[in-house]
């Protein structure tokens, strides 16, 4: 079962003089949930930004299934199947619901657009109801449903979100992460961004925590949520 | 298919009708105000920047990238077409038999024309491929510089008469309304088709959000340098079209005035919306045009053409933009014949307006179909 589909390896990225990741290394398994946890700053954000080159890093290796995608440009490694949910949504607003979900398809354009609309829609069922309005006049969850709808559009082979829970009220939250769950069981790996450590670690296989650009930690995420050092950091104790 | 190629035949042969009309009612002197100069300040002029705001809204306006070069591309066209003309094109006319004089001509207008078109597209490309790197006020400010190089690089170039101006641009008899119309309508043409596409989405992320757009995998290098190059052509066809019709082009006729005034008919319009542009590019040069018929007024022991304050006008007429309706005149909606139905009909009678319904790509495929 455990298959690695992507490996990162010794991974430093730099923000002009400011080293965001020094080093970092982690590999997401073929149908797992992978969670990275850590404070504002660790660099969470900066891994995903480099997994799909929105940021070019200066020294390490991305690996995705065979092939080395370290110096590709962000639409190959879309092509490839990696689908970037980024933090704070990024919907766009003047756009309808449906012309996002639209361009969420762009990388695979194809003859079955309306199958996975239909396919969106049974996970979403609010996406449908809404689907002419102008998406910034959605509420923040229906916009993070968006956001997921817009990734699934593309038929990824590997999901990244990155802090889906942001900014939503907590029943909204335990709703997302249902549905990443959700999505997951139909066989989507993913790899999950969270500063709701707890929620991310319950749902996900595996967890990997960030410290100021460097892996500390990593396990189970069941062995994580009883680690006292974790519980002490992230989990409030 | 064959619907769009008739309507193209039909646009066409108007055209070609209204031109001639044209011709002979202005040099028939049919009517009183329709001279050489009203001919060409409120039907050519207009025309030229309809193509230019619609050409440069494809730059600004549907990528979202802010280009104050665009009178660049248009001086790149007005020359390297112009040299075509008077260093090969006027000796191979010469070698032509007199019954041959009308096709020639018209062979080689077009062929100036093309080559207008793909040099300043040229210069797209080259000037595109730096919007890899710089955006907002740094994409501004680079090409704001392009522009004025082209422009200094011709003031200094004897070939092309220097300071002089170039001169002696063969102008062939009939050269009017037809092929102005016909620039406009294609830079028009393209443009939405290229928005009804599924590239059209594309081009529109670009400018809603590029991060997102990326995520995607929308190519957003090539979207920005691709809205460039299209921009850049028409505008250097168009500059081809006033090289030939003038028959003498200017430094000065180049200058960072007429970015900005393309940049103000952009924005005015509604950053987005092509039926915006046109609406503002034949709107602001006739309101140019009626200034002049203004009488000139003495200020400060000085006399004054109210004509000369055009800039000042143009500037008021932005501020006032940005307080009352910043998205612009249309905002990113189109004009269409629907939307024209609906205004006419709630005019009369509020009890019964249609429901408001959100502006999708599908809905604009009504807009501007008939003739």
């Amino acid at each position: 079962m455990s298959e690695t589909i992507l490996e990162v390896r010794d991974l430093h990225v730099a923000y002009g003089a400011i080293q965001a990741l020094k080093g970092v290394s982690l590999t997401v398994q073929r149908g797992e949930i992978t969670t990275i946890i850590g404070a504002n700053g660790a660099g969470k954000s900066t891994l995903l930004r480099a997994i799909s080159a929105l940021v070019r890093p200066t020294r390490g290796v991305i690996r995705y299934e065979t092939s080395d995608i370290t110096r590709l440009p962000p639409h190959r490694i879309v092509q490839m199947g990696i689908i970037h949910v980024p933090e704070g949504r990024r919907i766009f607003a003047e756009m309808s619901v449906y012309e996002n979900l639209l361009l969420g398809a762009y990388s695979q354009w194809g003859r079955d657009l309306d199958e996975r609309l239909e396919r969106v829609f049974a996970i979403f069922p609010r996406l449908k109801e809404r689907l002419n309005q102008r998406a910034g006049t959605l509420s923040g969850g229906e916009q993070q449903m968006l956001a997921i709808g817009r990734a699934l559009m593309a038929r990824p082979r590997l999901l990244m979100l990155d802090e889906p829970s942001l900014g939503l009220a907590p029943f909204l939250v335990r709703e997302i992460f249902q549905i990443i769950r959700q999505i997951n069981q139909q066989g989507v790996p993913i790899l999950l961004v969270e500063q709701n450590a707890h929620m991310a670690l319950e749902i996900a296989h595996r967890g990997y925590v960030l410290e100021t650009g460097r892996m500390v930690l990593t396990d189970t995420a069941a062995n994580l949520l009883r680690n006292p050092a974790v519980r002490e950091a992230y989990l409030g104790g | 298919m064959v619907r769009q190629i008739f309507w193209c035949g039909v646009a066409i042969a108007i055209c070609w009708a209204l031109d001639r009309l044209l011709q002979a009612a202005v040099y028939g002197q049919w009517f009183g105000w329709l001279t050489d100069y009203t001919y060409r300040a409120f039907i050519l002029v207009p025309l030229l920047f309809i193509t230019l705001a619609v050409s440069l809204n494809l730059i600004n306006g549907i990528t979202g990238q802010f280009s104050l070069g665009h009178a660049g591309f248009f001086a790149v066209g007005a020359y390297l077409s112009a040299g075509f003309s008077v260093y090969f094109a006027s000796g191979w006319l010469a070698q032509v038999p007199p019954a041959w004089q009308g096709v020639a001509q018209f062979g080689l207008l077009l062929m100036a024309a093309l080559i207008g078109a793909g040099a300043a597209a040229l210069f797209g490309l080259i000037v595109g491929i730096p919007t890899l790197r710089l955006r907002g006020d740094y994409l501004a400010i680079a090409t704001l510089g392009f522009g004025e190089i082209v422009r200094v690089l011709f003031e200094n170039l004897d070939l092309f008469g220097a300071q002089r101006g170039f001169t002696g641009i063969p102008t062939w008899v009939g050269f009017g309304f037809f092929w102005y119309a016909l620039l406009a309508m294609g830079c028009i043409a393209v443009s939405r088709n290229l928005l009804k596409s599924t590239h059209g989405l594309a081009f529109l992320s670009v400018r809603e959000d590029e991060t997102a757009a990326e995520v995607m995998g929308v190519p957003t290098t090539y979207y920005k340098v691709a809205a460039f190059v299209i921009g850049a052509m028409f505008a250097g066809a168009a500059g081809a079209l006033l090289a030939h019709r003038e028959g003498s082009i200017y430094p000065v006729d180049f200058k960072l005035d007429i970015s900005i005034v393309v940049v103000t008919m952009v924005v005015l319009g509604g950053q987005g919306s092509i039926t915006g542009s046109v609406l503002a590019g034949a709107g602001l040069k006739m309101l140019e045009e009626l200034l002049r018929l203004l009488p000139v007024v003495t200020l400060f022991g000085r006399e004054f053409q109210p004509s000369d304050f055009r800039m000042l006008a143009f500037a008021l007429v932005l501020i006032l933009m940005m307080i009352f309706r910043p998205q612009g005149l249309l905002g990113h909606r189109e004009l269409s014949w629907a939307t024209l139905r609906r205004w006419l009909s709630r005019s009369p009678k509020r009890a019964s307006v249609p429901p408001a319904e959100t502006p999708s790509l599908s809905s604009e495929g009504e807009q501007m179909r008939q003739p």
